[in-house]
């Protein structure tokens, strides 16, 4: 039952944060160095925006949630990525500049400028620790599923920590602060600090004059992936490419059309293009590498743990609002002090590295005909229905005669990664030529699904040990038989690799 | 919330089975699909089925997340594909059609199919 509304939870969470921090004056500008994008200057109002406790909060925020595990040096945090996101941001508009004529200069106004800045460095002041493992959960509250059907068409059920870094920024006593102490202290342009919530959800500004602030920071080829794609990779040691540079001399502002969109010259098309190459190749080599997947159900199984258990808390908080994922950091959750023994055990093993292994691999190339039936499909739909996943998963245990906790047997369906929305949104045009979407010339969103098609993967975990990894798969592929009428190959129980 | 439980098929149910109303071959065009399930959803006797898809008003058409993961999931799922090397139309094979047929329509849809004929002859019209 949903108690207090979703703002009101937020407003909360603002005012004890900002009534304890002291707000310094920021003389002069500062340069931060980084490895991708260099060194560069940030404005004391930007300092002075990054020094806030939200931004700050996300250093204890790891931006690969739990990759480290398997890429050790993709350490790097949601603050790291915040300020790339701005960096980027901040050339897209210098770039722009470049391309206006000395009369339309003005259409990327200082104030423009501002308010695109301080969306990039709010844009993920939602998230809670883990990440992406975050929202997973926070998308089943009640409270947020309320507040998204109250403003339909505006928030993507997928990230809702879109929604709180939104309603953060709108909230009135955040709102309120922004203008005292960051607006008149530093003297900034008459800002519109609703326009930078609005730029930060995924079908925000709808202002025709501005819509194109809110493409760089979501749109389809925005800052935020323009900076996580290449700092993921960097991070994790993969080598996959965004020609930054080239993308900044083709990308230009339509100021004619309605709503002024940012568009890209044909000689910068395949700058978008990589864009999305580079996503599909690391779902495929990192967010969705069968270890990562394995160490999140360890992480997985400690939400689990306090979503079952009422007394059990982190940090004195239940852990059943979304609120509460924006007062815990990854610390707090993975701290043994004052916690039951059973927290603690999951939390050791997840510390230690002790990992689940794949019992069962599940995919069209490993199912029988899965043409001919419609089985494989409502399996794979469960991605969709994470209780329904549970009672499969709990069917399982029983089909094991218990021997098994539930929170030590995973059946995992990586979330399907879509590329029509943003290849449907991207524009190419050339000035004074005629624009088309990206997908119009090559429909490479579906190319790339049918690439996605071949190469995802479902898997079956459990605790290591051959014996238990070769009766867990062959009593799951039983169980897939039974509920969904799939047989599956030998392939399946092959490339679970059980030694 | 109550609603979705107790509802017979699944949202993929509901595309599958229009599905098998196009013909063989059909354009994916993704910005007239989605506006038109948009457009259709707002009609009250198609509500039922297609009331889970959640549009957002993007640039320069309406589109569903869902809409787009179940497009995507019936072809990791092999009920559907594309065609190489365009990838300009979807094809749904005989076998597909059939399993969808038995198992989704005749078990779960039998009585939207008039529904179902009328969304997918609009949904023809616009991919045409």
């Amino acid at each position: 039952m949903v108690t207090q509304s979703l703002p009101e939870d937020i407003e909360e969470f603002v005012k004890p944060l900002l009534e304890s921090h002291v707000s310094r004056q920021v003389i002069g500008r500062k340069v931060i160095h980084d490895p991708i994008l260099g060194s560069n200057v940030f404005e004391p109002y930007e300092i002075g925006l990054i020094d806030l406790p939200f931004c700050q909060r996300l250093r204890r925020i790891s931006q690969t949630d739990v990759a480290s595990l398997v890429y050790p040096s993709s350490t790097h945090n949601r603050l790291e990525h915040s300020i790339g996101v701005a960096t980027i941001a901040s050339r897209i508009i210098e770039s722009l500049r470049e391309r206006l004529t000395p009369r339309s200069k003005n259409s990327v106004s200082p104030m423009a400028e501002t308010e695109v800045k301080a969306a990039a460095i709010f844009h993920d002041i939602g998230q809670g620790p883990f990440s992406h493992l975050s929202d997973a959960i926070l998308k089943q509250f009640p409270e947020v599923i309320e507040y998204r059907k109250q403003h339909p068409g505006r928030f993507s059920e997928e990230k809702p920590h879109e929604m709180l870094s939104h309603l953060v920024v709108k909230s009135p006593i955040f709102n309120q602060y922004l203008k005292d102490e960051i607006v008149l202290k530093y003297k900034l342009p008459d800002i519109n600090i609703d326009r930078i919530a609005e730029m930060i959800i995924a079908a925000g500004e709808k202002d025709p004059l501005s819509a194109w602030q809110a493409n760089i920071i979501n749109g389809p080829f925005d800052a935020d992936k323009l900076d996580y794609l290449q700092r993921d990779a960097y991070f994790s040691g993969l080598k996959i490419g965004i020609d930054l540079d080239r993308f900044l001399h083709s990308v230009w502002l339509d100021i004619r059309s309605r709503p002024r969109q940012l568009k890209v010259m044909t000689s910068g098309a395949i700058t978008l293009e990589q864009i999305l190459f580079g996503k599909v190749l690391l779902y495929n080599t990192m967010y969705h590498h069968q270890k990562v997947l394995a160490a999140e159900c360890a992480v997985r199984g400690i939400f689990e743990i306090l979503e079952d258990n009422s007394e059990y808390k982190i940090c004195g908080r239940r852990m059943n609002r979304a609120i509460d994922f924006l007062h815990v950091s990854e610390e707090d959750i993975l701290s043994s002090d004052e916690k039951p023994e059973e927290l603690r055990e999951y939390i050791q093993r997840f510390l230690h590295r002790d990992l689940f292994k794949r019992a069962l691999v599940i995919s069209a190339d490993t199912v029988v005909n899965p043409q001919k039936s419609i089985g494989y499909k409502d399996f794979k739909d469960l991605v969709d229905d994470p209780k329904g996943l549970r009672d499969l998963r709990r069917k399982l245990v029983e089909a094991l005669n218990n021997k098994y906790s539930i929170y030590d047997i995973w059946i995992v369906l990586p979330q399907t990664s879509t590329f029509s929305d943003e290849a449907l949104r991207a524009v190419i045009q050339d000035p004074g030529g005629k624009p088309q979407s990206l997908r119009e010339p090559f429909r490479v969103d579906e190319w790339l699904t049918a690439y996605w098609s071949n190469k995802r993967k479902d898997y079956v975990f459990c605790p290591a040990g051959k014996a238990e990894r070769e009766e867990v798969g062959r009593k799951a592929a039983e169980l897939l038989h039974d509920e969904y009428g799939f047989s599956l190959k030998r392939g399946a129980f092959e490339q679970a690799k059980v030694r | 919330m109550e609603e979705k439980i107790t509802k017979p098929f699944s949202p993929s149910d509901v595309i599958a089975a229009l599905l098998t109303f196009l013909p063989e071959e059909f354009s994916n065009d993704p910005a007239k699909i989605h506006s038109t399930i948009a457009q259709l959803q707002k009609e009250e006797k198609y509500r039922y089925l297609l009331e889970d898809f959640e549009f957002l008003n993007y640039d320069p058409c309406p589109y569903s997340p869902l809409l787009g993961r179940i497009l995507n999931r019936l072809q990791e799922s092999r009920l559907l594909s594309s065609i190489n090397p365009g990838y300009e139309k979807y094809v749904l094979n005989k076998d597909s059609r059939k399993a969808i047929k038995v198992d989704i329509l005749d078990k779960k849809l039998r009585d939207q199919k008039d529904n179902l004929v009328q969304i997918a002859s609009k949904l023809q019209e616009a991919i045409r």
